[in-house]
């Protein structure tokens, strides 16, 4: 199932976005999650994620805090902002559209190939 | 022990070869602290997995990937960045000022001043560029120091010189850095609340006292004006985390009990005063200059030379003063429109990036310098239009005058020192002077281990 991070990559930070939106999280915790909620499926790489959240970040899709929660570390919690929320919620629709079109077709293909 | 610093030694070493690929040193403390935090708790759950210490740190670095790649796409995303199209604005307004010096110099047979137009312009070019390298957080940094510092510097202008007009004026340009400094004062002071607000005022009236004995009033009423618009726009955005109102209320009632106060007992405001409004109350005296330049431009077309035989050569000082008034003459009112259009451009842009910063000190710090110049715009173009309350400093970056447009560069260099910064690093970042333990900011207690110099 690894092969369908290249699918994935144009929509990782919609997925981001989508776990900000039930609560703050940190860097590690996000890619935890991740996994968690995709049946391992995908894995982001730390090097891969923290250029995409500092980008979120400059856009200003989300924005960041220092806390610490369980231990004495601090650790860099990001939020979604309002023009963060929007974003997901047009990416969503994007995908949305996108994914039922490519269904579509890969169900037209099935019934041309069972003909 | 060894092994805990072995694996400190291999954390720091991923960390060290990202870091080496981000060009933007400040950064790094920000960057890798977050690394260093992921590659921990990465490490923790592969032992819960149960992999001994060394491979589950071996895995972990290895998890986080390649770093050269890591640090060039952080690179990309934290490059500090010069803000050209201020550097273009800035360069148009002083090539029209050059051009406007040359047309003004061979118009009215002056003192050829076109060399040190050049000189100055470059030597500003030189204290931007500086201003641009500098650290500008210096001012949130050590405020009250360069505060005091800065009042003796300026008091000591005016005090060494001899107390002619020219002398004075020196002074007058050096104070138009006063509100960019001020904001340190504020800086550091919104964080102590309603007595905060009253020291802000506390450092207004020590200033007073610095400007006022060297007739430098009506300089002082304008930047306490600007330092007051700082402080208002502090609390709009609830930076000294007050109530609003009160917060208002206590800077307004006392400012304007002060005006009124200093209107019924200062004769000579109130002449300039009542100059500004009607200039033929005292047409030998104070409303001489309003009612010239107002006959000048009364007489000026849209495109060509006015009317009336070579009245525009009869202002004084047209040059430095009133090169506004002698081009709406000599030229028409394009030659204003075109100038307000470049330092529009200026302005407006300046003010967007303003908008755009997150950090409280680099918001005030660019805010102060665009008030800066705006009011000498503002002030320049009114005079010259004939509605005179204070004698202008300059148009700056446009009309001739050495001082002046070295300490405007230099404040165009300071705001674009803070657009340089990424605005996503905050304060703390910013001004992390990695003394303290326990840092108290926005109602959260933030615990620097750096500040144990682990």
């Amino acid at each position: 199932m690894k092969e369908s991070k290249n699918l994935l990559s144009g929509y990782t930070n919609m997925l981001l976005l989508k776990l900000l939106e039930s609560k703050d999280m940190y860097g590690y915790e996000m890619i935890e999650e991740l996994a968690k909620k995709s049946d391992n499926s995908f894995s982001l790489k730390a090097g891969t994620l923290y250029p995409l959240l500092h980008s979120l970040e400059k856009d200003g899709m989300i924005t960041s805090y220092e806390g610490n929660a369980d231990s004495a570390r601090v650790r860099k919690y990001y939020g979604i902002t309002k023009k963060g929320k929007k974003m997901l919620e047009e990416k969503t629709t994007e995908w949305k559209t996108h994914s039922s079109k490519i269904d579509q077709i890969l169900e037209g293909g099935a019934k041309f190939a069972t003909i | 022990m060894q092994n805990l610093q072995q694996s400190n030694n291999k954390i720091r070493e991923y960390i060290d070869s990202v870091c080496n690929q981000i060009r933007w040193k400040r950064t790094h403390a920000y960057i890798s602290n977050e690394l260093e935090n992921h590659i921990v708790d990465q490490k923790k759950a592969f032992i819960a997995d149960g992999l001994d210490e060394d491979a589950a740190l071996e895995k972990a670095i290895v998890e986080m990937g390649d770093p050269i790649g890591v640090g060039t796409e952080l690179n990309r995303i934290h490059k500090p960045k010069m803000e050209w199209s201020i550097v273009f604005f800035t360069g148009i307004a002083l090539l029209l000022g050059l051009i406007i010096n040359v047309v003004i110099s061979m118009d009215t047979d002056m003192e050829y001043t076109i060399g040190k137009v050049i000189f100055y312009s470059l030597l500003g070019i030189g204290f931007m560029i500086a201003a641009y390298y500098l650290d500008y957080t210096i001012i949130g940094k050590h405020p009250n120091i360069l505060f005091f510092v800065f009042l003796i510097i300026a008091l000591g202008f005016t005090i060494i010189s001899p107390h002619y007009q020219s002398r004075v004026f020196y002074t007058k340009f050096i104070l138009l850095l006063y509100p960019t400094i001020y904001t340190g004062i504020i800086y550091s002071m919104r964080k102590n609340g309603y007595l905060g607000l009253v020291l802000c005022g506390a450092f207004m009236i020590i200033s007073y006292v610095v400007f006022t004995p060297f007739s430098l009033y009506s300089i002082y009423i304008l930047y306490s004006l600007l330092c007051l618009i700082l402080i208002t726009i502090s609390i709009l955005k609830g930076w000294f985390n007050i109530n609003k109102i009160i917060g208002l209320l206590l800077v307004y009632i006392p400012t304007i009990a002060v005006v009124i106060m200093t209107l019924l007992n200062n004769q000579y405001l109130w002449i300039r005063f009542n100059n500004l409004l009607n200039p033929n109350l005292d047409p030998l005296g104070y409303g001489w200059s309003s009612l010239l330049a107002r006959e000048i431009i009364s007489n000026a077309k849209f495109i060509g030379e006015g009317l009336g035989s070579n009245s525009g050569y009869m202002v004084p000082a047209i040059n430095t003063d009133f090169s506004i008034t002698y081009l709406v003459h000599r030229f028409g009112w394009i030659s204003l429109i075109l100038i307000v259009a470049v330092l529009a451009l200026l302005i407006i842009k300046s003010f967007k990036l303003c908008l755009k910063q997150s950090s409280v000190l680099g918001s005030l710090v660019s805010t102060s310098v665009l008030l800066t110049f705006s009011m000498q715009v503002v002030i320049y173009i009114a005079y010259n239009l004939g509605f005179q309350l204070i004698a202008p400093l300059t148009l700056p970056l446009i009309s001739y005058g050495g001082v002046g447009t070295i300490i405007n560069m230099f404040l165009i260099g300071i705001m674009l020192s803070v657009f340089k910064w990424d605005n996503l690093i905050n304060d703390d970042v910013l001004i992390s002077s990695g003394k303290r333990l326990f840092n108290y900011t926005d109602g959260k207690i933030i615990i620097d281990f750096k500040s144990l110099s682990l």
